[in-house]
């Protein structure tokens, strides 16, 4: 009766084979409250999110104290490598998260710079900043650095795909 | 007989632990995510030996910031570059640089003057650091690859 007024059920049991289905334990019912969950586009829809997830997101270690600040943007920038950081804030210097005197800076990238290995042939450091900030406030850290030794200079920047 | 193949060939995947480990996946991506990718822009600083040793300078194309956003790009130890092209100023709009003119402007001395690897940025006293690094941005993008900031 159900069979000729429904559906064969071969035919149903190829439908429902890719899904999951919850059946009544009783006999008389069992065919009537069959019902189905379509799972196979939700695995699609999962998985889909999941390679999206982990193409996307970056796997680069390297992280900077950015709250009190916004960075610039620049499409032609590559991704950040272990380096002694400098972070200025307003009238405040930080070298390696510890705050410096403006007028111990030398001192500070010097001592920095000879616990570097000699063999190295750059000596690289990352200056972070507010891209309202003026280049006065920048000089005398570029300056310091470079008569203490550093030879090269990343700015941080937040990449973005967009040019000027 | 029939009935019996049936019931063999009948079977479920049970897609419940996918979703559940798929679930668990995306959460978890989705805490540990770092959305914004910090990079870096860098520049080569030369520590003051290049005279010194007697070497002759690179050809180079200097980009001075002038006040109130203007913009004045130099053309500096390049042979035959007519006089016209020696130095060109950039005005400002709205004391923001032109960055889309000068952009060009420097990929068009680049295409003629292929030798120029080398670029100077001297920032004034009211750069700002976006500025600098959108200077740094456009001369890169044009295949300059030795960039350098003169301290004031």
């Amino acid at each position: 009766m159900f069979k000729s007024r429904y559906i064969d059920s071969g035919l149903m049991e190829k439908l429902t084979s890719s899904q999951s289905m919850i059946k009544s334990k009783s006999r008389s019912f069992k065919k009537n409250l069959a019902m189905t969950l379509t799972l196979t586009s939700l695995v699609d829809a999962f998985s889909i999110l999941v390679i999206y997830l982990l193409l996307n997101t970056s796997n680069n270690p390297e992280t900077l104290n950015i709250h009190n600040m916004e960075l610039p943007k620049a499409s032609q920038s590559i991704s950040l490598k272990p380096a002694t950081t400098v972070r200025i804030e307003k009238s405040k210097v930080f070298v390696a998260d510890k705050e410096i005197d403006r007028r111990q800076l030398q001192k500070e990238f010097e001592t920095i710079a000879e616990g570097l290995d000699e063999s190295e042939k750059t000596k690289p450091l990352v200056i972070q900043a507010d891209r309202k900030m003026t280049y006065p406030a920048i000089n005398p850290i570029i300056l310091a650095a470079t008569q203490a030794g550093f030879n090269k200079f990343k700015f941080a920047v937040i990449q973005s795909g967009e040019g000027l | 007989m029939n009935n019996d193949q049936e019931k063999e060939l009948n079977f479920e995947v049970n897609l419940l632990p996918v979703i559940s480990l798929l679930a668990v996946l995306i959460s978890f991506l989705l805490l540990t995510a770092v959305w914004i990718n910090i990079g870096t822009m860098d520049v080569d600083q030369a520590l003051g030996n290049e005279t010194q040793n007697g070497k002759e300078n690179p050809p180079t194309i200097w980009a001075k910031f002038e006040s109130r956003g203007e913009v004045r790009i130099m053309l500096k130890d390049i042979d035959g570059v007519p006089s016209r092209l020696r130095e060109v100023n950039f005005l400002a709009d709205r004391n923001e640089p032109q960055w889309e003119r000068i952009a060009s402007y420097v990929a068009q001395i680049k295409e003629s003057y292929p030798q120029i690897e080398t670029a100077l940025i001297l920032p004034g006293k009211l750069t700002s650091y976006e500025q600098m690094i959108k200077m740094m941005d456009g001369l890169k993008g044009t295949g300059l690859k030795n960039i350098g900031i003169a301290p004031l």
